[in-house]
């Protein structure tokens, strides 16, 4: 995790009301209203942070900006959307880890496919995945969890909401890593429908996000049990981080990690305003006042780390990618 | 209200053998097509599984439809658009197809304008200058209330609008 | 805190001048966006959700749900008037509400949708206010196998709902289901049926099926026919009011319609725009004037608008009783909470008092507001019939393409108005029912879903489907409806073909 430095900011911070306070200077972007593009549908968990980050980047920029959900396609209709948009800094969007490095290697005519095809802008957050089981589960954590998959060999059944989705991935790579044979089983209608499977007994735990479970959790109604990521997660204390457990090294880990990027080829000026603007969101105290409530994990990275870590994750995908073709049944 | 003699009777028998063929060859194809799919393992079906059942289905009801065409009486009749109505049905799609065409170029303002003159102009015996100030009113308006207020994103033509 | 004292508190909130404006607002642009054929509450809400994050999430709350019901009011207008949707759940509202305009009673009809909608959006609050604990209950019994045989059995149950013979109801509803399959397939993200063509990946667009399928094809048959008018418009009062014999026959259509439209909101499995279509088909199997359906009776919009809007209010209830947001428009709600640090969850109704009883009794309060709105606005929506038709149907024409291209800004959408059009037109001559394509197209892909998720879980096991008691029962019922007409009235039933 690399912060930004004080005086990075300053100077981002400098150069951008400079720049908004020289009239005359050629560029006097945005001089109209900015798209962002968000893949997923309105009122996902997406929509939450999408907006916020609008909301402040507003400020920051003196200009407007207008959400577009364009859904479809595991968010790569959205995605290639911003990849091909014309690049003078009026078409943004937001895209996961898994959109954009996971989906081209499965999909075929995509606008883009490998992170050099695009221009990342910051990273907003990661959100690592959850398991949790009902509270009346004799499953009492992580490891007897193991214990019993290890056991029950395609037996366990663990809901999630939507094929390659982040969770999915993250338990396809559980089911690589300890070599088990867990059900994962796809909901389609979002994670409201895998919640349900579990609180009516149909599966044996889920793997979902905070948002759709602090809820739950508050109600005594669900125990979180894991969390894929290296470290203590603030909002639920007592779940096992998988990340530390041997075994499982963080090339097992796949949080969903979340993005602002742009087409490539944008214009200097243009560039450096939405990197230096994003930033101070992303570090500002209403941004991370925001994540705290919404159990987000800030991450704040500039376009050349971004690239990094994407890069990282490819031979993850890859391997995993490997794994679930040998085993298509 | 006037109903003037736009349309010409058609034997409903045949009409019905044909939607039932055509059905067929529909269900045939979509059958065919669906092959490219697999059909998954019991406890992971895949994606042919429903369109193998509603391609069956078809087949039923088309066999349905035919065999409905069988037991009509053959002076059932339906009712198609001929003469004057079946030009102004076709120039009416000739000119949707046209502005469908120029929406993405010249944009919605103006080719809903142009639309609404050319329709108003098949349609009524207004005279040009009425039609073409009702049509950019009526295009205006509705562009003011969308895409000004409401803000919802419209194709732009080359001119911006 | 007993329901009593939380309604009286909540009233105490929703009646304080910031809550009402924006209930009202709210209702007041329901009713817009729902008028308006393509644009849905979902746009609207996703519209007005930055503004609501400046105020206190009760006043957000409260505006949203205005929205929501108040465009199951206007959504029925256009599809009475001019035969134009506004949204997927007042299609089946045009199949009656369009002749009763050709009668001349547009004015009666629309008066009867915003009384019925108001008794099914009160009957419906007050059913969240004391049933929410057993609807959660009863929610977590109802699984994949269940849900499929619910939606296998309404399939198979509506392919009769406009009457006709077998085939005119069993072949568009075929088409619909084929029609559905086109598009990247949700489970295993494979393309079906796109050849290639990327802008059919999400599939074709349900409002613009629904549009082309009943507005353009019957802006065929008018430009065909170059009638002056669409129907004979009088705006005397008497005209525009029901009579007593109208009111009289809405009475029970509105009585099952709220309880069927509460049944199938509060449950997550079956589509909350279906409630209208089973209303229908409900009025098409028990009621007095079923013969006169389809040709302008009465039934057919009371009880469909009614279940409208109770169903509309019941979606709430798994979002307020457990947190889980079921479509789109209350996933976008509990965001806007999110927003605001509320976490909704079982104990919403228990850690914000406030937020559940304030929108409770706002409810109450947006369904009186709309209903003072409507009426009066019946005698504006039916003047505008006396606009002669060489202006109307040009500007039907615009708002339907600018219904189906805002969906999802693809030129797509637009291009299919025609082609559906021509197809519904055609078939329509025929005598084929375009209300079963409807449900093919919002049911098929359903019933598959549960189809491969009941498998999935079951792990290939096909007495899934029968194994648990909800099921057996579900599958019970479904036959029971579906043989009953034949059982009780089988020379009746042979003479409707």
């Amino acid at each position: 995790m690399k912060n930004f430095t004080r005086r990075q900011i300053a100077l981002g911070g400098g150069a951008l009301a400079g720049g908004l306070l020289l009239p005359a200077h050629a560029d006097n972007y945005p001089q109209r209203d900015i798209t962002f593009v968000n893949p997923w549908s309105a009122g996902g968990s997406t929509d939450a942070i999408v907006r916020q980050y609008s909301k402040l980047m507003e400020k920051v920029l003196a200009g407007n900006i207008n959400v577009e959900n364009r859904t479809g396609g595991s968010g790569t209709i959205g995605v290639g959307s911003v990849v091909r948009a014309k690049p003078d800094g009026y078409t943004i969007g937001y895209a996961g880890n898994s959109t954009l490095v996971y989906q081209p290697m499965v999909m075929k005519g995509l606008a883009w496919s490998k992170p050099e095809d695009l221009q990342p802008l910051v990273k907003l957050n990661s959100m690592p995945t959850l398991l949790a089981v009902r509270a009346d589960s004799p499953v009492k954590d992580w490891a007897d969890f193991l214990k019993d998959v290890q056991a029950k060999p395609n037996q366990v059944r663990v809901g999630v909401a939507g094929l390659r989705t982040s969770a999915d991935l993250e338990m396809q790579q559980i089911n690589m890593a300890a070599r088990t044979k867990m059900r994962i089983v796809p909901f389609t209608g979002g994670s409201g429908e895998s919640v349900l499977a579990l609180l009516g007994g149909r599966v044996e735990a889920m793997a979902g996000y905070t948002d759709g479970l602090r809820g739950h959790v508050q109600a005594n109604a669900m125990r979180v049990i894991a969390v894929f990521q290296k470290g203590r997660y603030e909002p639920f204390p007592d779940a096992t981080p998988v990340g530390d457990q041997s075994g499982f090294t963080s090339a097992t880990l796949l949080p969903a990690c979340n993005y602002v990027i742009g087409p490539k080829g944008m214009p200097k000026e243009v560039l450096d305003k939405l990197v230096n603007g994003s930033r101070q969101v992303v570090t500002s105290d209403e941004f991370k006042a925001f994540a705290q409530r919404a159990g987000l994990v800030l991450d704040p990275m500039g376009p050349n780390e971004v690239r990094a870590e994407l890069q990282r994750v490819v031979g993850t995908y890859e391997t995993l990618i490997k794994y679930l073709n040998a085993n298509k049944s | 209200m006037k109903t003037q003699p736009a349309f010409s009777s058609h034997s409903k028998r045949i009409g019905y053998f044909v939607t039932g063929a055509i059905g067929l060859l529909l269900s045939a194809a979509y059958l065919l097509l669906s092959r490219d799919y697999p059909f998954g393992s019991m406890d992971q079906p895949g994606a042919r599984v429903w369109p193998t059942v509603v391609g069956l289905m078809m087949i039923v009801a088309s066999l349905f439809v035919l065999w409905e065409a069988w037991w009509m009486q053959p002076t059932d009749q339906f009712e198609l658009p001929a003469g004057a109505g079946a030009k102004r049905v076709a120039l009416m799609i000739v000119l949707l197809v046209g502005y469908f065409a120029a929406l993405e170029y010249v944009g919605q303002l103006i080719s809903s304008a142009i639309f609404c003159v050319l329709f108003m102009r098949l349609a009524s015996p207004l005279s040009w200058p009425r039609l073409i100030v009702a049509s950019l009113a009526l295009a205006g308006g509705l562009y003011v209330v969308f895409v000004v207020l409401l803000k919802i994103p419209l194709p732009k033509g080359i001119f911006g609008y | 805190m007993s329901s009593f004292d939380g309604l009286m508190h909540g009233f105490a909130i929703a009646c304080t001048m910031q809550n009402l404006i924006a209930a009202f607002l709210g209702a007041l642009a329901g009713t817009l966006v729902g008028v308006l054929p393509g644009l849905g509450p979902l746009g609207g809400i996703a519209l007005i959700l930055p503004i609501t994050y400046s105020f206190d999430p009760t006043t957000g709350l409260i505006a949203m749900a205005g929205i929501f019901y108040g465009a199951m009011y206007g959504g029925s207008t256009t599809a009475i008037l001019i035969n134009v949707p506004g949204e997927v759940a007042s299609a089946i509202t045009c199949l009656d509400g369009y002749q009763l305009t050709r009668k001349g009673r547009a004015g009666a009809a629309l008066t009867i949708v915003a009384a019925g909608s108001f008794v099914g959006g009160t009957a419906s609050v007050l059913g969240i206010m004391l049933l929410s604990p057993a609807v959660s209950r009863a929610a977590l019994m109802f699984g994949p196998p269940e849900y499929f045989a619910m939606l296998l059995g309404g399939l198979l149950i509506f392919s009769r709902i406009s009457g006709g013979t077998l085939a005119a109801g069993l072949f568009p509803m075929t088409i619909g289901l084929l029609l559905a399959t086109v598009g990247q397939e949700a489970v295993t993200g494979e393309q079906r049926f796109i050849f290639g063509i990327n802008e059919l990946s999400p599939g074709f667009t349900l409002v613009a099926v629904v549009i082309g399928l009943f507005a353009v094809a019957e802006i065929m048959h008018l430009v065909a026919t170059k009638e002056d008018h669409i129907a004979p418009v009088s705006i005397k009062l008497r005209d525009l009011m029901p009579t007593k014999e109208e009111w009289r026959r809405s009475f029970w259509p509105m009585g099952r319609g709220t309880l069927v439209g509460f049944v199938m909101g509060a449950l997550p499995g079956p589509p909350s725009s279906m409630s209208s279509f089973a209303s229908y088909r409900l009025e098409q199997a028990v009621s007095k004037y079923r013969h006169e359906l389809g040709t302008g009776a009465i039934e057919g919009v009371a009880g469909p608008e009614t279940a409208n809007n109770a169903a509309a209010t019941a979606t709430l209830i798994p979002l307020l009783a457990m947190g889980i947001p079921f479509g789109a428009i209350t996933a976008l709600m509990m965001s806007s909470l999110m927003i605001h640090g509320i976490t909704p969850g079982p104990l919403l109704m228990v850690n914000y008092p406030d937020l559940f009883w304030g929108l409770i009794a706002s409810m109450y309060i947006g369904n009186v507001m709309l209903v003072i709105l409507n009426v009066p606005l019946v005698g504006v929506w039916v003047s505008l019939l006396r606009v002669p038709q060489y202006i109307f149907l040009p500007m039907i024409v615009l708002l339907t393409i600018i219904g189906a291209y805002s969906v999802n800004n693809s030129m797509l959408d637009v291009w299919l108005l025609p082609l559906i059009g021509c197809v519904g037109f055609i078939l329509n001559k025929l005598d084929f029912r375009m209300a079963p394509m409807v449900i093919g197209l919002v049911l098929g892909p359903l019933v598959e879903k549960h189809l491969r998720e009941s498998l999935i879980l079951s792990g290939g096991d096909i007495s899934t489907f029968w194994s648990s008691s909800v099921a057996v029962v579900t599958w019970i019922v479904v036959l029971l409806v579906l043989f009953l007409g034949y059982l009780v009235r089988p020379k009746e039933v042979a003479a409707d073909d």
